[in-house]
């Protein structure tokens, strides 16, 4: 579904991909692990479209009604409506907006693009409850302005929300574990392992080991200076725990070497 | 009741008769003699149109006293004595708003409406004010609400100020606080060549309460100055103001904002915070804090953004299937909603068409 080749970009002049390659299939679950600076937000963000991301070189192609086309050419939008969802690190504050409100508009336009007949206000309040219920969130949140005053827990329920009511084909979570205690973990993982399907793929990234306790993920890959050093089961996730990154940077370079 | 109509008699040249008038010969039905428009809005209790001020079916608690004395002294204060002065007294919680229609319509276009209404909110009542301003394309408003609250009184005012593009308007509001009186005032202005908007909100009794938001939405080549004066002239009392500026074209939108804190007033709080959105590349926005200081056991904030509309927020937006225009648009409501969530839920829908 999603195929990632040789992707090289850049923000604000800086190389931070350098060649990154990874193939998602629908039902799988990859994690993306590594230090800090090592590009893991970035290849989220380049595949969501992030306006500040330049893409140098390299393809990205998804699966969009069975045929594999260039995500790249398609403005940010439009990959959303594709069903590309992008869990974000720091979700913005958004004053004045209430998050009823955004999710109903982005509710709309999801389903106005894929040609499904739009919600009215019942049902739709309805399908809220549901996912609410799951993530054991208020419906009190409904009327709250988007983020405005959440904590750093509730910003990320927030998040999984979204993906509950927008039900992407493939969710990309950038560090969704951090910030949270560990029951906000599990309410979390519970609103991610609700969305697995055989036909979605989930993508996170992570550097704990906590959070793959709770989301098996079938591949863990280890990004180090904007390439993907080792790629392994989730075995690789807790030898990683247990060792640390050294060994595998100083395994990937003796190899240049 | 008509409190005072001044009846001016305006020397008026009637448009030559010729070619350009054939289709439209005014000299066969204009009078003599003009006076502003008589034109009575049957929902608002007090109209001030060019001269003529209007008071009608006041809401019980609400009595008219006498208008003839002189408030003030400046000049603003002088030429809104020449207009219609009201003064009115709430002695008793009125079950509805007051609403107040200060206007310029297209029979006084190109003249002044001119006034003072200055209202006294008796101990312990309460009352809420949807205040309306607008006005023709060209013409001069210079208007005043003054606004003493005895003890324990409320006051919830709502303002809406809209003004053509050529026409000037000097709108001023003198708020007195006694003590454990509180004033919620939410005020949005659009448009003007040229408008000057005088906030002042004095704080003479113990936990007196003042909470102020601005918006001006401006576009083409408006400029809005508005001024407020937020003194503390006793301990105990506490104030928030949020000015903004939507700002379009060319337009200009300026802030002077003065805390004033008197000496020995311990103990109070302040903030005040300026936010412009620029919308226009040759927009501009002037944004001048003054915090006066005399007392040291004080709670002061204040702050000034300027700038356009949030990238980050905006990709937040786009990033959930959302329009690129559609983000913008509800980014610049989310701007305005700020300022209307300012005012009491009950009164918000006194500026839906807004949004």
């Amino acid at each position: 579904m999603l195929e990632v080749k040789n992707l090289c970009a850049k923000v604000e002049g800086n190389d931070i991909l350098k060649g990154i390659n990874l193939t998602v299939k629908p039902g799988e679950v990859h994690a993306i692990m590594g230090p800090n600076g090592s590009g893991k937000s970035t290849l989220s963000k380049v595949i969501a479209g992030h306006p500040a991301y330049e893409v140098t070189s390299g393809e990205v192609s998804f699966d969009v009604n069975r045929k594999q086309i260039n995500l790249l050419e398609l403005d940010p939008d439009v990959r959303a409506k594709e069903g590309i969802f992008l869990g974000f690190q720091y979700p913005i504050e958004i004053p004045g907006v209430s998050n009823l409100d955004f999710l109903r508009e982005s509710f709309n336009e999801v389903c106005a693009h894929q040609g499904i007949d739009k919600l009215d206000e019942s049902a739709f309040r309805d399908l809220l409850r549901q996912k609410l219920k799951i993530l054991d969130m208020d419906e009190r949140f409904l009327e709250r302005d988007v983020n405005v005053g959440f904590s750093g827990g509730e910003k990320k329920k927030n998040e999984i929300l979204q993906m509950a009511i927008l039900n992407p084909r493939l969710a990309l979570l950038d560090e969704t574990d951090s910030g949270l205690d560990i029951d906000a973990l599990r309410i979390v993982a519970k609103g991610v392992n609700a969305l697995k399907s055989k036909f979605n793929a989930v993508v996170l990234v992570t550097h704990y080991q906590r959070l793959l306790d709770l989301i098996v993920p079938d591949y863990v890959h280890v990004l180090y200076k904007g390439k993907i050093i080792k790629s392994g089961d989730k075995s690789l996730a807790l030898e990683l725990e247990k060792r640390g990154y050294d060994w595998l940077i100083e395994e990937s370079e003796g190899k240049k070497q | 009741m008509k409190v005072s109509g001044f009846g001016a008699t305006q020397e008026l040249s009637y448009p030559a008769l010729g070619e350009a008038w054939r289709f439209s010969p005014f000299h066969q039905f204009l009078p003599t003699e003009i006076s502003p428009s008589k034109k009575v809005d049957s929902n608002s209790h007090i109209i001030l149109s060019g001269e003529t001020l209007i008071i009608q079916n006041l809401p019980d608690g609400i009595r008219l006293k006498d208008s003839n004395q002189k408030v003030g002294v400046d000049f603003w204060n002088t030429l809104t004595q020449i207009g219609g002065k009201a003064h009115l007294e709430v002695y008793q919680t009125p079950k509805e708003p007051l609403i107040i229609l200060i206007e310029r319509n297209s029979l006084n276009a190109e003249q002044s409406t001119l006034g003072l209404i200055e209202i006294d909110i008796l101990e312990s009542n309460k009352l809420q004010i949807q205040q309306t301003i607008k006005g023709s394309q060209e013409g001069l408003t210079v208007s005043q609400v003054n606004l003493n609250l005895d003890e324990k009184s409320s006051v919830d005012h709502v303002v809406s100020l809209s003004e053509g593009s050529e026409a000037l308007n000097t709108t001023s509001f003198h708020s007195t606080l006694k003590a454990a009186s509180n004033l919620n005032q939410t005020i949005i202005a659009r448009g003007g060549k040229l408008t000057r908007l005088n906030v002042k909100a004095k704080l003479i009794g113990v936990q007196a309460h003042a909470a102020l938001a601005n918006l001006s939405m401006l576009h083409g080549k408006s400029t809005l100055d508005l001024h407020s004066d937020i003194d503390h002239q006793v301990g105990s009392t506490t104030a928030s103001q949020l000015a903004k500026n939507l700002l379009k074209d060319e337009s200009k939108g300026i802030f002077t904002g003065r805390v004033h804190i008197k000496k020995d007033a311990q103990l109070v709080s302040a903030a005040q915070m300026n936010r412009n959105l620029l919308m226009g590349k040759k927009a501009h926005a002037i944004g001048q804090p003054q915090l006066e200081i005399f007392a040291d056991d004080v709670k002061c904030s204040h702050g000034s953004t300027t700038g356009q509309i949030d990238d980050e927020a905006s990709f937040y937006l786009i990033s959930r299937g959302i329009r690129p225009e559609m983000a913008a648009t509800l980014l610049t409501k989310a701007f305005i909603a700020e300022v209307i969530h300012h005012a009491p839920k009950d009164l918000q829908s006194f500026f839906e068409d807004l949004l």
